[in-house]
């Protein structure tokens, strides 16, 4: 095959134009970032980090005492302290300060729309950097009526995130729940 | 009644400490959201973050686990405006850099098929010589 025939040379040149405007495309649509160490209170260059555009959401997933999948520890006395480990994905390009918020009801669970319209029980903050994920262990106390006693509950974990342009912090649509039952303490 | 008094006492002090942590805690809870604030704008800037908040979020969680005191949080809250209000200082750089590197990259790209049109030929002969160079045309039948 002779590469500098008209006809292959025009494919081959094609190629290199789609190439091209790709690359053009990735370069406008990514992220640059410059890194700077501080050391000894002065701000020196370090490198360039160019991330991608991705699609951005948030995610919270329930892990067990061991911040493994399942069986979960699904009874409880009043004042215990609720042995679960919690997955957050923070698939934002962007840093986000996230707060899970811990709440208690019978039966109803919150909505992707709408938070559950109960008192916060427990909060916990963490900040995680963009395209970044981390297992926290909150220390949640369930801290409920000891009416409750021999009666299922539902445990609900919201997480939100602080909404910088608004200064407030917003429900993310994104919650785990996990029916247990409450126990006389032993 | 003279033993109720030691009693209320305790009491009010036990419920206005309660009272006092709270609040600090809030204090505290709102100062991150404003380190957060400003780390977001610094990001925005182009200014990589990442270490800055991977330290936050390990001394937060330490903070909030109780393996370091308030006061030494702190403290590291404080190191930690400090180093943002350093890393302000090089905003218009890091834009500046941003420019360049976007600009020279998208220069790149639209020379590329220019390089590919006017040198690819050239190349493809130059090769094309060096490998057959040593060959030689004879005359002959088969």
């Amino acid at each position: 095959m002779d590469l500098l025939d008209r006809e292959v040379f025009a494919v081959l040149m094609a190629l290199v134009i789609v190439i091209s405007i790709i690359g053009i495309a990735y370069i406008l649509r990514a992220n640059i970032y410059i890194k700077y160490s501080i050391k000894n209170g002065k701000v020196v260059f370090n490198s360039i980090r160019v991330n991608d555009e991705n699609p951005s959401f948030l995610s919270i997933g329930l892990l067990n005492s061991h911040c493994k999948m399942g069986p979960y520890d699904k009874v409880f006395f009043v004042g215990e302290k609720l042995n679960y480990c919690f997955l957050i994905y923070n698939g934002y390009t962007d840093p986000q300060l996230l707060q899970i918020r811990y709440k208690v009801s019978e039966s109803r669970i919150p909505t992707r729309e709408q938070p559950l319209n109960t008192s916060t029980l427990g909060k916990y903050v963490i900040v995680l950097n963009g395209l970044d994920e981390a297992i926290v262990k909150p220390r949640f106390i369930l801290n409920v009526s000891r009416n409750y006693v021999g009666s299922n509950i539902t445990l609900i974990f919201e997480l939100w995130r602080y909404n910088p342009g608004i200064h407030e912090w917003v429900y993310t649509g994104e919650w785990v729940h996990i029916h247990v039952r409450v126990a006389e303490a032993p | 009644m003279n033993r109720l008094i030691p009693v209320l006492f305790i009491i009010v002090i036990i419920l206005s400490s309660t009272v006092v942590a709270r609040n600090s805690n809030n204090s505290i809870y709102h100062r991150i959201e404003t380190i957060y604030e400003k780390i977001y704008v610094l990001n925005k800037d182009h200014i990589d973050t990442t270490d800055l908040v991977d330290n936050l979020n390990t001394e937060l969680v330490k903070w909030e686990n109780g393996t370091i005191s308030t006061r030494e949080f702190l403290n590291y809250l404080e190191r930690v405006e400090q180093n943002i209000s350093l890393l302000k200082g090089k905003v218009g750089e890091a834009s500046l850099i941003n420019l360049l590197v976007k600009t020279i990259s998208i220069a790149l790209f639209i020379f590329i098929p220019i390089i590919f049109y006017y040198y690819f030929p050239r190349l493809y002969i130059w090769l094309w010589i060096r490998i057959y160079r040593n060959r030689v045309v004879r005359n002959g039948s088969t």
